[in-house]
């Protein structure tokens, strides 16, 4: 089979669920990272994200027969990460717990290991923009995780996967209105957390940003 | 970002995240310039897409990747052959239904085997499956009835004196035995445990049969062995109990009439004991042996028999007619008892009397298991 790697990944999961393995292996590649960020931002536990990228994948080859071309792979696959999500949160009760004491960020390199108190108490004026960028980013990650997680899954879906609202409405299983309307109140709970942490739009603007 | 709800505000939303159409997007754009607080909404929505943005994509770990390639790489094989070879798919299904019915095939003739079998019974297994049921149901507190025509029917001389035990002493050694002795074929296994107990007619006929067969395999055996007390007690030293005893089986009465003889003779011989004429109750002791009782009965004679010579101070006949219990019935009560009579009077002065009761009362506990 003549494999092109520019496909669509319905056409991809169709070639793969005829046999070629080439085009599981593109499609791993195209949204492994993407799922993977869903799965870490939605659980907000990065050993447990391991855990459930490999486990969504493995379901992704179990029921490749079970795919329907007619909606879109992403939907597919986000609808299978999400529900695994879904179920370790109701096994893990203390999730929630065990996050806000468990180091935050996934990179373990940028301030990781330590609690979001002791990143803000250090969130001092920074000399270099790199430090400050990297004693944000677990300030950020705080900031989603104190959103509702009906609110933090549609945002995570949407601003960090790129997946479109619609879609978000298949793979969360409510209407599209519901899914914008939870987006427009994670926007204002973000907005509000950012504020109050001192991280307003305006780091984000023209040479201030601390993103640069 | 609005608090309140604006007409426009998921269109705002949509606008902030490119999902208007190029047409949609220019009006509300327009719309934009001329509307402070849309303009702020939407503005708000970019600042805090504009700082979380900061939050990089993690790259997702490498672990696992192999195994999981691996995985699909095998799963797109099986498609490739699955697709290819129909026929793999029926015999995935055909299989186990072929299995099923053969074994419902295996179910259904068994049955009918065992079916034909219990109305073809060969007379050997319908003889061992009576003899395993009798050896079960004697005891003899509960079906002393059967028990006593069972006694009847078996009784014979002393090297059958085992096998009548078998069936009346009820002591798990020979009930182990009995079916084994038998032996029935394998194939009356089956039919075996389907005992008419409803069926009575049958059963008794059975019994009559086997209680015939067993008379003559006595009879043929006393010809050769010459007497029952001759047999069991032959070695002794002067024959105590061959006299009187010895003849009795050619002289035994009808098996339906030394019941009540023991019986009887028991009762002189408890009689003589009472007064105090221990020589009398030796007399009626031996006359009660010399009826051809069996079993449990046979053994509490032997028994008394036993303490009255002690008291007659006839030691040598004594410890004789002892071991004939302890030889007959090993491992019983009665065999206890006379060894520890035996031990008694060996410990004891001569002429010195034992517990005249103990002879005929084994320890309770003991006479309860025996019942």
């Amino acid at each position: 089979v003549e494999l092109d790697t520019e496909s669509s990944d319905e056409q991809l999961m169709l070639d793969f669920r005829a046999g070629e393995a080439r085009a599981f292996e593109v499609l791993l590649h195209r949204h492994r990272t993407p799922v993977f960020n869903f799965i870490l931002r939605f659980t907000g536990h990065p050993a447990r994200a391991e855990d459930l990228l490999q486990e969504t994948w493995l379901k992704v080859v179990r029921r490749a027969n079970d795919y329907q071309p007619k909606a879109r792979f992403t939907t597919w696959l986000y609808t299978i990460a999400r529900n695994l999500c879904v179920d370790s949160a109701r096994k893990e009760k203390y999730r929630e717990t065990e996050s806000l004491e468990a180091p935050i960020g996934g990179d373990e390199a940028d301030g990781a290991g330590r609690s979001l108190g002791e990143v803000v108490a250090d969130l001092g004026p920074a000399p270099d923009r790199a430090a400050h960028n990297a004693r944000l980013r677990p300030l950020l990650e705080r900031a989603l995780q104190s959103l509702p997680a009906e609110q933090r899954e549609v945002f995570i879906l949407r601003e960090y996967s790129g997946v479109a609202f619609k879609e978000i409405a298949a793979v969360t299983g409510v209407p599209e209105n519901t899914v914008k309307s939870r987006m427009r109140y994670a926007l204002e709970g973000l907005r509000r957390t950012l504020a109050e942490l001192g991280i307003d739009g305006d780091l984000a603007d023209g040479g201030r940003t601390v993103a640069g | 970002m609005t608090s309140g709800i604006h007409p426009q505000d998921e269109k705002l939303l949509e606008l902030a995240y490119g999902e208007l159409s190029v047409g949609d997007a220019s009006r509300l754009e327009l719309h934009l310039k001329g509307c402070s607080r849309c303009a702020e909404a939407v503005s708000a929505i970019r600042r805090v897409r504009q700082t979380m943005s900061q939050l990089p994509a993690i790259q997702a770990p490498e672990r696992g990747m192999d195994s999981l390639l691996a995985y699909a790489g095998q799963a797109a094989r099986r498609a490739r052959s699955g697709a290819a070879s129909t026929p793999t798919w029926w015999r995935r299904t055909l299989l186990p239904a072929a299995g099923l019915i053969a074994l419902a095939t295996v179910v259904v003739v068994g049955a009918r085997v065992i079916k034909v079998a219990k109305e073809h019974r060969t007379p050997m297994a319908l003889l061992a499956q009576t003899s395993r049921e009798e050896s079960i149901e004697a005891k003899p507190s509960l079906k002393r009835g059967r028990s006593d025509q069972i006694r009847d029917l078996y009784a014979a001389g002393p090297s059958s004196a085992g096998e009548a035990n078998h069936d009346l002493a009820g002591d798990h050694a020979s009930r182990a035995e009995a079916p084994k002795a038998m032996s029935p074929p394998p194939s009356a296994v089956a039919p075996q445990r389907k005992a008419p107990s409803d069926d009575p007619e049958p059963r008794h006929r059975l019994v009559q049969r086997q209680a015939k067969r067993k008379e003559r395999a006595a009879e043929e055996e006393r010809g050769v062995a010459g007497g029952v007390a001759g047999g069991v007690v032959g070695g002794v030293p002067g024959g105590v109990l061959g006299g009187s005893v010895g003849q009795a089986p050619s002289a035994r009465p009808a098996s339906s009439g030394w019941n009540n003889e023991v019986a009887e003779q028991s009762t002189a011989a408890a009689k003589a004991k009472d007064a105090g004429d221990r020589r009398r109750e030796a007399v009626e002791l031996r006359r009660a042996l010399a009826t051809g009782v069996q079993g449990q009965e046979r053994a509490r004679i032997l028994n008394r028999l036993c303490d009255a010579l002690y008291a007659l101070g006839e030691r040598a006949e004594a410890a004789s007619v002892c071991d004939a219990v302890v030889r007959e019935f090993p491992n019983s009560p009665h065999a206890t008892a006379a060894l520890r009579r035996k031990a008694l009077e060996n410990t004891a002065a001569p002429a010195e009397k034992i517990q005249p009761s103990a002879p005929s009362q084994p320890a309770k506990g003991k006479q309860q298991s025996e019942n």
